[in-house]
């Protein structure tokens, strides 16, 4: 009867971990940092970069924000955070812009009256678009790293 | 030794206690979102179009019964009033709610103007918590006083009980958990355009006609976490400084952070307009989605470089829950179901409609044909010939 009662416990232990297998099926990802360097040489701080697959089918569109050193981390919906993209080709686009005030007024959302204002590219255009970037890079498995000069004439 | 099993047993049970409770706001959940895709049908029935978000006729074409033009003919006037009312508000009757319909509907037909005082005669969909209180938040009556609108006071059904933060009663805002669907596109909430079964109704009206890709397939409300000031969690986290058109929908996902908080990197997080926290507004901001990033992720902030006057700001609006692993969608057929926050959202690097012959690189919302965002901004989208069903 005692080994009847111990065992009840046990099988409810063994109920408890069932269905912990499997769980969310992570793809593998290879790490890929670098980092960005404005016209003047100095760390593009706050730009959004972009990772987008040459070919559709292979590799997966990653993005990062660089940091106060210009350095970046890539990720994907895929993984964890940080945790890189898939090897593959792939053409990077780089945007920066601030928001500027024309001078026009405009009503907020609580009718008050706030300045309008207007989106202003702090680098050249050229690398916001995929048909004019220059860089195009591949990744491969294990560690990357690509470091992204800007010049003014956007080569 | 029976004391030792006792206390494993029950050591196995409180966990599940709290899983069962979960599991019981999570079907409350789906019955609200289920009522209130009920209620598009019923009102289908009787208008022939879905209610629309922002500008619905119902209340825009209203002419005051003093005579006089209707909000419509004088919206440059006095805008966000009845011109901001959401679908919800338009459905009220259907929704259990009769009695705040009709002071709402007494209220529009007694005027479209302000008084002497510059005192609205229109009930709004916020509450002034300024220490002053400046009485914006109040309308005048038929009887000259001075009221506090309705649409200033939480309504439960659209509450999602998971969440803590819009059951907390001290905050005051009328918050709402429920949003309407406005497809897999970005846009100000007042834009000609929309991709989901929600729109503009002056610009964009919906019928069950018009959405080909069936409502099976489409999704027409989900839930969202309210904001409170200066929220960095991704749940209710807002990504100020997204430049309209530059930007793309992957710089607000690249915010995600590790664990619960946005990236150290944002720029700045919004705390006056909220997320979620007027249930009644049609903005997006307030009460809409778009099927653009993934389920708990942050939504992107821009200001709308193509607004003149009246413009609230453009969204990237996106869902999220406190129920684990994603949220909960009402489809358009009815059926109310759990969408993973891991699901297919395509190239979130391409701007939405980028590669379509009619995408226009300076207005990129300007567009048709299929999806950039996968499954989740198929099931967004009303008319994408891509009819593809939520896994």
């Amino acid at each position: 009867m005692t080994r009847t009662i111990a065992c009840v416990p046990i099988f409810l232990l063994g109920l408890f971990f069932l269905g912990c297998a499997g769980g969310t099926s992570s793809i593998k990802t290879d790490s890929v940092v670098g980092t960005i360097t404005d016209v003047n040489g100095s760390p593009l701080a706050g730009a959004s970069v972009n990772f987008s697959p040459v070919t559709q089918s292979v590799g997966n569109p990653a993005y990062a924000i660089t940091d106060q050193n210009g350095k970046y981390q890539l990720q994907t919906l895929l993984g964890k955070p940080d945790a890189g993209t898939t090897p593959g080709e792939y053409i990077v686009t780089i945007s920066k812009s601030e928001m500027i005030p024309t001078g026009q007024k405009e009503k907020n959302s609580d009718g008050k009256m706030v300045d309008v204002l207007v989106p202003k590219s702090l680098i050249p255009d050229a690398y916001s678009s995929a048909e004019k970037s220059p860089f195009k890079v591949t990744v491969v498995s294990g560690k990357n790293q690509f470091n992204f000069q800007l010049k003014a004439d956007g080569t | 030794m029976v004391i030792a099993i006792i206390g494993v047993l029950i050591a196995l049970l409180l966990p599940a206690v709290q899983a069962a409770r979960e599991a019981a706001r999570r079907s409350q959940c789906i019955n609200k979102l289920k009522q209130l895709a009920l209620a598009t049908h019923n009102f289908h029935s009787t208008y022939n179009r879905l209610p629309a978000s922002g500008n619905d006729p119902n209340w825009t074409k209203i002419k005051p019964a003093s005579g006089g033009a209707s909000v419509e003919a004088t919206s440059l006037v006095r805008v966000h009033y009845v011109d901001v009312y959401n679908p919800i508000v338009t459905m009220l009757p259907l929704l259990e709610q009769p009695a705040m319909f009709d002071t709402l509907m007494t209220a529009a037909k007694y005027g479209a103007q302000t008084d002497g005082n510059n005192r609205s005669y229109i009930p709004c969909t916020w509450i002034d918590t300024t220490a002053t209180g400046t009485g914006t938040d109040q309308y005048v009556d038929s009887s000259g006083n001075s009221v506090n609108s309705p649409l200033r006071d939480r309504l439960a059904l659209t509450l999602c009980p998971s969440d803590p933060l819009s059951n907390t009663a001290t905050l005051g805002r009328p918050y709402g958990n429920y949003r309407y669907c406005r497809g897999d596109i970005w846009c100000n909430w007042q834009w000609r355009e929309s991709r989901g079964a929600f729109g503009p109704g002056n610009r964009f009206p919906v019928s069950f006609s018009s959405i080909t890709d069936g409502t099976s397939n489409t999704i027409f409300f989900s839930e969202s976490c309210v904001g409170a000031d200066d929220d960095r969690t991704n749940r209710a986290g807002l990504v100020t400084g997204i430049n309209y058109p530059t930007d793309k929908p992957s710089k607000v996902a690249a915010y995600r952070g590790v664990g619960a908080d946005l990236a150290d990197a944002a720029p700045t997080v919004a705390g006056s307009d909220q997320r979620g926290s007027r249930w009644a507004d049609a903005r997006l901001a307030f009460s809409g989605f778009n099927t653009v990033l993934p389920p708990n992720s942050p939504s992107g902030l821009f200001d709308d470089p193509n607004s003149a006057g009246g413009a609230a700001y453009g969204n990237y609006a996106t869902v999220s829950s406190f129920h684990p692993g994603g949220v909960i969608v009402a489809l358009g057929d009815g059926a109310a179901r759990f969408v993973s926050e891991t699901i297919d959202c395509g190239d979130l690097t391409k701007h939405p409609g980028e590669g379509d012959p009619a995408y226009v690189a300076t207005d990129p919302h300007q567009w048709i044909g299929p999806t950039q965002y996968g499954i989740w901004g198929a099931a967004g989208s009303i008319s994408g010939r891509e009819s593809k069903s939520l896994p």
